[in-house]
């Protein structure tokens, strides 16, 4: 099977063809930068030792605390966050993690994506909703969308050498 | 300018902001907590003193405060957050809870670092829910409402947090 790649960018884009080397460079700078948050807040998961402590379960307590405890968010703590609270912070941990190693280095980075959407999704069904939510589940749908990381990551190579893969694409 | 002077300039800043606090962070347990990071709570305070009562709402954030948190996140994790602001009204109110004097559109100041919430005129700390004068006398004392009773008593004096 002939691996179909999508163009790598480089800077001269932006002066070849300028609309889409700043597109692209925008997209491309949103990823990084998500990549860089996601990492700061897998460093604080491993800081606090989210996967194997009840440091989870505190959370989600105090949270319960201050939201609506009629509404689908308390349900969601109640019913599925409190009582797997082990379970829970070690997929958290996971997720995050890779959800950082797929952004910053452009590898499974679509996956990636869909990954942070449903990390952020999860997020606001967890009680902590707000505003802030809906630009951090927008952005990574982006990563699912377009091939960001055959612009820049290892997705590209990746693809070549795997075309039949869909972990690449 | 130069490409290096261009990013040297803002780096410089940025690592600027996030200089460490001084002083050691004043650690709970708190009788007033106020989560400074939750942007959609509202926060309801009754303080009381010998001549006066007052309740103080601390309002949730707008929608724009709200997405603006996401630097705070950021910025967390390399510098914890010191300080806060919301929309606060000042209900001072009778014995009968029935509203005296009402201001709204003021702002309140949540000092993170020392725990104390900052108002016009007056100072909440957060550890002992003394309540302080603008001369550091001690006015009376506060109590944090929990959730439900406090929406109920802003609703209640006509507040739309």
């Amino acid at each position: 099977m002939t691996a179909i790649t999508h163009e790598r960018f480089r800077w001269s884009l932006l002066r070849d063809r300028p609309l889409r080397g700043l597109g692209i460079a925008f997209v491309l700078f949103l990823r990084i930068l998500y990549g860089l948050f996601y990492l700061g807040a897998t460093v604080n998961k491993f800081r606090r030792n989210y996967a194997f402590s009840d440091y989870p379960l505190q959370v989600f307590t105090k949270q319960l605390g201050v939201i609506d405890p009629d509404g689908i968010m308390a349900a969601y703590l109640r019913g599925f966050l409190i009582p797997n609270y082990q379970f829970v912070g070690i997929m958290v941990t996971l997720i995050w993690t890779a959800v950082t190693i797929g952004l910053l280095l452009g590898v499974c980075t679509r996956w990636a994506g869909a990954l942070a959407v449903f990390a952020a999704v999860n997020i606001g069904l967890g009680g902590f909703y707000d505003a802030s939510l809906i630009p951090l589940a927008i952005i990574p749908l982006l990563f699912v969308v377009l091939p960001t990381g055959h612009w820049l990551g290892l997705d590209r190579r990746l693809h070549e050498r795997y075309p039949g893969s869909i972990w690449f694409r | 300018m130069n490409l290096r002077v261009a990013l040297a300039v803002p780096a410089a800043v940025m690592f600027a902001a996030c200089a460490r606090p001084e002083g050691p962070r004043v650690e709970g347990p708190l009788a007033i907590d106020v989560p400074e990071l939750c942007t959609v709570c509202v926060e309801v305070l009754r303080c009381r003193g010998a001549d006066s009562s007052v309740v103080y709402v601390l309002h949730r954030k707008g929608a724009w405060a709200q997405i603006a948190t996401i630097w705070d996140y950021a910025a967390g994790f390399v510098r914890p957050k010191t300080e806060d602001f919301r929309r606060l009204s000042t209900l001072t109110v009778d014995g009968a809870d029935a509203v005296i004097a009402r201001v709204d559109d003021e702002r309140a100041r949540l000092d993170v670092w020392r725990r104390r919430i900052e108002l016009p005129g007056a100072m909440i700390d957060q550890t002992s829910a003394d309540w302080i004068d603008a001369d550091g006398s001690v006015r009376g004392r506060c109590e944090h409402l929990e959730r439900d009773a406090g929406l109920a008593l802003a609703a209640r004096l006509g507040v739309q947090a």
